[in-house]
């Protein structure tokens, strides 16, 4: 069910009148809240949800059984228990074409003679995410910092609350469970606060994202046919088109919550206006980059082991954070892409006059730049399309141009994309908001929904990030 | 210093959402009511063309040929070359008034406009099949996006309700933005979405081998092809659409009017069975081709003239680029019989004053 689909309005709808019109308690609340949750995955796959519900059984009572341990010994196997069964279906579900295609070359030169397997397996929506936030909390009970989920009901919730379920943000239990303990009052400027913030992803998803898709797509799908202008035109327009589509999920996901009087956390700070990689990495997926940071690179030493420790670390935490998103070995570039990057930019002793202010906007435009090179392997269906496409980007290659006009309307999209950056870096928008009528900005909303309605394209749909 | 910042309402948040809502909702039923009073080159950008082009013939007699998307690939010029041998030096301008889902109700709302602003044809060629005089019909939902206004809705209630497409006819109605985002598109920019596209440039087509003629003009190879993933595809539909086969709503309706129409305005029509593949001819059931006749037969018994030739098997399956579309070949084989023996005899009649 996609948060721009009418099913998707009729649930929200339904929901949001039942939660505060009916219901009284925040247990009846989190009741509904689960049953909608159900009804929102089951829409895709009803089956499934008996995996997602398994997970959640397992280690709700894995919790239990971490906190009750004493010994330092059997607390660290019950969490590597309660780590590896969500972990080893995630293996299975997404890993195991990729594992067997990545072994075939070895089991052929050990003498194998048929191709390599391949396996029929349905990919559960949102395992990957659902994975992590389950590891997130038997991690933190086995740290102490929560104590373990005393109501099933609002585990289920943490893990299956629709608006975050299938592409995030990825929630902490720290963060959720006080959220719905206690009873909230309808307020609505979180209602109003939630309503704008839907209408900016939808706006972002359906005329951004879903529009740039119908340039890059095509010359993705076909590198050898394009020139350089087009190759570069298309790589730019994908990482405003991935950034439109994942944060514009985010912006509904968050303010679908926030009308249901739960705060999910933020998940981009505009990231293509970062100085250098590390800071990309602050501003980008925040609640994936936050938790590799908490759950990976830390665990792993982090940076307390040396020099040389640092750099693996941040390398192998990248590396893996790349095989997170597909299972692919163009991700594993990209990963290892971004990990090379932070380390370079960790590495070099950058000089006091770098940090000049004046050279700030160069920065940014380097550092898009080299997302935006990162971004190739990562859309590319091959590593052989993934080297055309750079090929064709750093060496002139004549081929196939874009048509002016559709280059003229790129133009505008990407100019009011950066425009928006701008307005919001230097301007206080809420407090802009707050100072205009009622009405203004009621009739400002109703037009931006009805220019959503009018210009979202008959293709695209689907997230992006639902495949991962 | 602090910088003021005024704390959030709640009182005036709900005021927004009222206002947004109340906006929306406003814009929707105006866009919506507005439908109604669009010109055609909104709601219907391809008929606007048909009359356009009725218009550029302007007074002289002319020949119109209306239909679904299988007359559509007709070829106009071969239509010529059929009518050359029986008037030569005198043959008529050709309309081709063909469009998508050109069932009677299209052809009847097109030719109602056409007579509208000028003579319109002398002679009208009118694709029929069973599949586009069923109830309910098929093509309901473009209907509705092209033709009707609110008061043919309720008149179609039925129909509609028949065909289970209520929810969507109130979505067309109360979410009009959404639903003719593609017309109004078109409207506003003079040219249909999408404006964003990367199409890469094809390689020059080497010349098409087209099949070798016999020297009656009928293509060497005719045997019957084995059937394409696309008729296949198109069969099913078209299965769908006649099992429980009944006709009986507006598309007869449509046709009756069609024909009161041509008689009040002098203009001769003929009823031409669509040629369609034989696997297609293999759905027409005893009970389907009996309605289909009886249609027929009812309307000449209520003092109709029906002028009705069935070309139904008369092009090959190698003809077809599905189960009913002729691809170009077909398009020339069968445009010269349309234009021999249809429309040149009659023309011939006509202007011999019978």
């Amino acid at each position: 069910m996609l948060f721009h689909s009418s099913a998707y309005f009729w649930l929200f709808a339904a929901t949001f009148a039942i939660h505060w019109g009916l219901l009284r308690t925040q247990r009846q609340r989190n009741v509904l809240l689960l049953l909608a949750s159900l009804v929102f995955y089951a829409n895709w796959n009803p089956w499934l949800v008996l995996l997602v519900l398994g997970t959640a059984i397992y280690d709700y009572r894995m919790a239990f059984w971490i906190e009750s341990a004493t010994a330092p010994g059997r607390r660290r196997t019950l969490l590597a228990a309660a780590i590896a069964v969500p972990l080893g279906l995630l293996a299975f579900f997404k890993y195991t074409n990729f594992l067997a295609a990545s072994a075939w070359p070895l089991a052929r030169a050990m003498g194998a003679d048929p191709g390599p397997p391949s396996f029929d397996i349905v990919l559960p929506l949102g395992i990957s995410f659902y994975t992590f936030e389950t590891i997130a909390y038997v991690t933190d009970v086995y740290r102490g910092k929560i104590r373990a989920e005393r109501s099933p009901l609002d585990y289920s919730l943490f893990l299956l609350f629709f608006p975050h379920l299938i592409a995030g943000p990825i929630i902490r239990p720290g963060r959720f469970f006080p959220q719905v303990r206690s009873a909230h009052r309808l307020d609505w400027s979180r209602v109003e606060v939630g309503a704008r913030l839907f209408l900016l992803g939808l706006f972002k998803k359906a005329v951004i994202a879903d529009q740039l898709a119908l340039v890059v797509d095509p010359v993705f799908a076909a590198p050898d046919a394009w020139g350089s202008g087009a190759v570069w035109a298309a790589a730019l327009c994908y990482a405003v088109q991935i950034y439109c589509d994942f944060s514009g999920y985010s912006d509904m996901a968050i303010g679908s919550a926030h009308a249901l009087g739960i705060k999910l956390p933020a998940n981009f700070r505009m990231p293509y206006f970062s100085a250098n990689p590390a800071e990309f990495w602050t501003r980008w997926h925040i609640s994936l980059s936050s938790w590799l940071r908490d759950y990976l690179y830390i665990p792993l030493g982090g940076n307390r082991r040396g020099t040389g420790a640092t750099y693996r670390n941040l390398f192998v935490t990248m590396l893996l954070g790349g095989l997170w998103h597909g299972a692919a070995w163009t991700f594993v570039a990209w990963g290892a892409w971004h990990g090379v990057l932070l380390a370079v930019h960790r590495a070099i002793p950058w000089p006091a006059w770098t940090g000049a202010r004046a050279l700030h906007p160069f920065k940014v435009a380097a550092t898009f730049l080299l997302v935006c090179v990162g971004w190739v392997p990562f859309r590319a269906q091959s590593f052989g399309d993934a080297a055309t496409l750079l090929e064709k980007m750093f060496l002139p290659t004549a081929g196939a141009v874009l048509d002016p006009a559709v280059v003229a309307l790129v133009t505008a999209i990407l100019a009011l994309v950066l425009a928006a950056h701008l307005l919001a870096s230097f301007a206080d928008l809420p407090r802009l908001a707050r100072r205009l009528p009622a009405p203004v900005l009621g009739g400002a909303l109703a037009a931006g929904l009805l220019l959503v309605q009018l210009l979202t394209p008959d293709a695209g749909g689907t997230f992006i990030y639902f495949q991962f | 210093m602090p910088t003021f910042r005024p704390r959030p309402s709640p009182a005036r948040a709900r005021r927004v959402l009222l206002a947004a809502a109340a906006a929306f909702l406003l814009g929707q039923l105006a866009i919506g009511a507005a439908w109604d009073r669009a010109p055609g080159y909104v709601r219907f950008p391809q008929g606007s063309k048909v009359r356009a082009a009725a218009r550029r013939i302007g007074n002289e007699p002319y020949a119109a040929i209306f239909g679904t998307s299988r007359f559509r690939n007709l070829d106009l010029d071969a239509v010529r070359v059929g009518l050359a041998p029986a008037l030569a030096g005198a043959t008529p301008p050709v309309l081709q008034g063909s469009v998508l889902a050109g069932d009677p109700v299209i052809v009847d709302s097109l030719l109602r406009e056409i007579l509208a602003e000028g003579p319109g044809p002398a002679l009208a060629v009118i694709e029929i099949s069973p599949e586009t005089l069923s109830y309910p019909a098929h093509w309901l939902m473009d209907h509705v996006t092209r033709i009707y206004t609110l008061r043919d809705l309720f008149g179609n209630l039925g129909e509609i309700a028949a065909r289970g497409r209520l929810g969507d006819v109130a979505e067309r109605r109360l979410l009009p933005a959404s639903v003719y985002r593609r017309e109004l598109l078109t409207w506003l920019t003079g040219r249909p979405p999408p404006y964003l596209h990367a199409t890469r440039p094809e390689p020059q087509p080497s010349a098409r081998r087209l099949p070798r003629r016999s020297p009656l003009g009928v293509p060497a190879s005719t045997a019957s092809p084995e059937p394409t993933p696309s008729t296949i595809s198109g069969l099913r539909r078209v299965e769908k659409w006649l099992s429980d086969y009944r006709i009986g709503g507006s598309e007869s309706r449509a046709l009756e009017a069609i024909l009161e129409r041509c008689r009040q305005a002098g203009i001769r029509a003929v009823l031409v069975g669509a040629p369609v593949t034989s696997f297609q001819r293999a759905l027409y059931t005893p009970v389907v081709e009996g309605h289909f006749q009886a249609l027929l037969l009812e309307l000449a018994l209520a003092g109709v003239d029906v002028d009705f030739v069935d070309y139904r098997s008369r092009v090959p399956d190698a003809l077809f680029e599905d189960n009913h579309h002729l691809n170009d070949e077909g398009g020339r084989y069968f445009g010269e019989i349309l234009g021999r023996e249809v429309i040149a005899p009659r023309w011939e009649r006509r202007l011999a004053g019978r």
